[in-house]
């Protein structure tokens, strides 16, 4: 190496965010160029915990695939299995039994609420509340009970099978879940109390702004849409399942602002929305059988070739599925779209020449999934080149 | 022979004021966990923290300079604790010897330097970011602070000497700040420069571990990082004994009761320690580097700047 050239600047300095960092909860690696605190680059590194769930769904059977599929993610598990098995029973043309599709709903909501306790708790965490976050937390335990008491587990509940679901909700279970919704709204009202604080407001407000421009160019989705000024949620924009008849039930939460204020204001505003959701839903349950007769080892055999894009509103935003199936109990092509892979890119946005106190609360105001965002891209390091993979490409799996 | 009971004393103190502090910071942690809803550590928690740290592993970067590396816990940890030990064996033996107001001052900026030195030596960006973090801190809170010792002397009749101050408060069967509302002036500043010298909460900017991981500590492991949290516990407790000695003196116990005058003021200070200390750490988010250099900088200067405008007229 030529040595004249290297020509040092001391007050340049490139800081390692991750991929091992307190604020950061997987792994990702953050760049940061820093001059005199202030942010001047940021450059995202993904792909430290690629685990390959596309090309594993593709050497299983779909029954199998319903649990994998599952395992994307740890917080949108029931977000995950219910796009592909709407996209599954899109292709075999099996209509669910109604109440299936209220449970099914139902988890979705509980889901959203305890994975926006999660988001709260980790903002508070990174601008040094210690004491929200544990506020957060306790609330979001009572609904990951919730949870368990309906399909026995916490994380992965494994409730959603092709054609309804395995567990049902019965009356002393909805007599419990009112109940214990009730006590995560009387928390709801203390955090946002809380948010309300001067010293909060201090490390949230006019920090992380994405104006909606940018936000529609780099088509951001879910909260940190919203959060900008975008009315953009999947479940009025192209409403699936239950929502389609219960639309008037809850509001679409929209904030201006564009900071992580705004950010993380929707998130407590959309729990409230959620659970006037849930309890609309326990209250008008219809009183049929919760999963259509036929094993479902029976259903994959008959499932046909064909493909399906199903999109749903995880709790961070669109989440979409492309399914193939081969019409011999397996898929062809499996794509999954998490509502990361947009996000992520208006990170670097948002802390442009902002100081070093804001990288962690501005980036996880994006709710990432970092495990949901890795994806492979084939670069030729001899003759220097990255393949772009078409939809042509993208459907015979290059 | 009366200077070997007092050596002895002094000797005898310093193991005792360790677990004190240690004891102390395990009180202020379950109360802060209570406060959060939580079950929280037992109260010895901190000790065995210490001893777990003292027994792992010492690993020095290649990219530090490894003499001062290592020199500077071992500094911040003697004088932390001899500065602890001063206001102490004041109180049980009634040492007097003048100007050791002067001496714990210069002890404490000493704590906070090693802190600075540490991180710079320690060849991690996160150090060096948390080190000009501190260094922006300690002019932000350690000049309010040397501020109100010089008020305290002035208005104690011009001493220097932690004995003196407490008889000026026992011959008047009043606390100082009681007295003067020049010293109440002062006794609010005090007391607003605590968190940050204590490093909690609102003001742990330097060692905000989402920030920047742990600041100037980043590197230091084992026996020095025990060494350093040690000093941070010694440190605390001692401003909140001398914000009782300075400010509040328990004037109804009489100062030749030894070990019973330790205790009282030992409860004060950690009666002061749960408004100070775990209150703030409690209930507020981090600020920024700037806005706590304009809080202190504005709000004490202003309160120091009115504390002495009132000497001057007398009250």
């Amino acid at each position: 190496m030529d040595a004249r050239n290297i020509d040092y600047e001391y007050s340049r300095l490139i800081l390692p965010v991750g991929p091992v960092h307190p604020s950061l909860k997987e792994p990702v690696n953050l760049s940061v160029t820093v001059v005199n605190e202030e942010i001047v680059d940021v450059n995202v590194k993904l792909n430290y915990i690629y685990r390959g769930i596309e090309y594993l769904a593709e050497r299983r059977n779909i029954a199998q695939t319903i649990y994998l599929v599952e395992r994307i993610c740890g917080l949108c598990s029931q977000a995950h299995s219910l796009t592909f098995i709407q996209a599954l029973e899109e292709i075999a043309n099996i209509q669910p039994p109604e109440r299936a599709e209220f449970i099914r709903v139902i988890c979705a909501e509980l889901e959203r609420i305890h994975s926006h306790m999660l988001l709260l708790g980790v903002v508070a965490y990174d601008i040094g509340l210690d004491t929200l976050f544990m506020y957060a937390f306790k609330s979001r335990e009572t609904v990951m009970d919730l949870l368990e008491k309906i399909s026995g587990k916490r994380v992965h509940h494994d409730l959603n099978t092709i054609g309804g679901v395995r567990f049902d909700i019965d009356e002393d279970l909805r007599r419990l879940i009112i109940k214990e919704l009730k006590y995560v709204k009387r928390n709801l009202d203390y955090i946002s109390e809380v948010l309300e604080d001067a010293t909060v407001e201090n490390r949230l407000r006019e920090v992380g702004v994405l104006p909606s421009k940018i936000a529609e160019e780099l088509s951001v989705v879910g909260p940190t849409a919203r959060g900008s000024g975008l009315t953009k949620d999947v479940r009025f924009n192209r409403s699936y399942s239950v929502y389609r008849d219960y639309k008037n039930s809850f509001k679409i939460v929209v904030l201006k602002d564009g900071d992580c204020l705004a950010r993380v204001k929707i998130r407590v505003l959309e729990v409230y929305e959620s659970i006037s959701l849930i309890e609309t839903l326990l209250d008008n349950m219809p009183d049929t059988p919760i999963r259509i007769g036929e094993r479902i080892l029976k259903i994959i055999k008959r499932i046909p070739v064909g493909e399906a894009i199903s999109i749903v509103e995880a709790p961070r935003g669109q989440l979409a599925h492309y399914v193939y199936t081969n019409g011999g109990e397996g898929l062809k092509r499996l794509s999954v779209r998490t509502p990361t892979i947009p996000n992520i890119t208006a990170v670097k946005y948002m802390l442009m020449h902002r100081q070093i106190a804001d990288i962690p609360v501005v980036f996880s105001s994006i709710d990432p999934c970092i495990s949901c965002a890795n994806r492979v891209t084939v670069t030729d390091a001899a003759k220097n080149k990255t393949i772009i993979v078409n939809l042509e490409n993208l459907r015979r799996r290059m | 022979m009366v200077e070997l009971i007092e050596v002895a004393a002094i000797l005898a103190a310093i193991p005792l004021l360790i677990l004190v502090s240690l004891l102390a910071e395990g009180l202020d942690r379950k109360i802060y966990a209570r406060m959060q809803g939580r079950i929280g550590p037992p109260i010895l928690q901190p000790l065995y923290d210490l001893i777990k740290l003292a027994g792992k592993e010492r690993i020095i970067p290649v990219t530090a300079k490894r003499n001062i590396f290592i020199i500077a816990p071992y500094i911040a940890f003697l004088f932390s604790i001899s500065a602890l030990v001063i206001p102490a064996v004041t109180l049980i033996s009634n040492l007097n010897f003048t100007g050791d107001l002067i001496l714990i001052a210069y002890m404490m900026v000493t704590v906070t330097l090693m802190y600075i030195i540490g991180g710079a030596v320690s060849g991690n960006p996160y150090s060096s970011i948390g080190m000009s973090r501190a260094i922006v801190m300690m002019l932000a809170y350690e000049i309010p602070l040397l501020a109100c010792f010089i008020m305290v002397a002035v208005k104690s009749g011009l001493t220097l000497g932690l004995y003196n101050i407490i008889m000026v408060q026992i011959e008047s069967r009043q606390p100082l700040a009681f007295i003067y509302p020049s010293i109440a002036l002062t006794a609010a500043v005090f007391l607003l420069c605590t968190p940050a010298a204590a490093e909690v909460q609102p003001f742990d900017i330097p060692v905000a571990k989402t920030e920047i991981i742990h600041g100037p500590l980043t590197e230091y492991t084992g026996l020095y990082l025990a060494l350093f949290k040690l000093a941070k516990s010694n440190q605390t407790l001692l401003l909140n004994i001398l914000s009782v000695i300075l400010f509040f003196y328990p004037v109804f116990t009489p100062l030749n009761s030894n070990l019973l005058n330790l205790i009282i003021v030992l409860t004060i200070a950690l009666i002061i320690r749960f408004f100070t200390v775990t209150i703030p750490r409690a209930v507020f988010a981090r600020l920024r580097v700037t806005e706590a250099l304009k809080l202190y900088w504005i709000t004490a200067s202003i309160l120091i700047l009115s504390a002495a405008i009132l000497t001057g007229l007398g009250v």
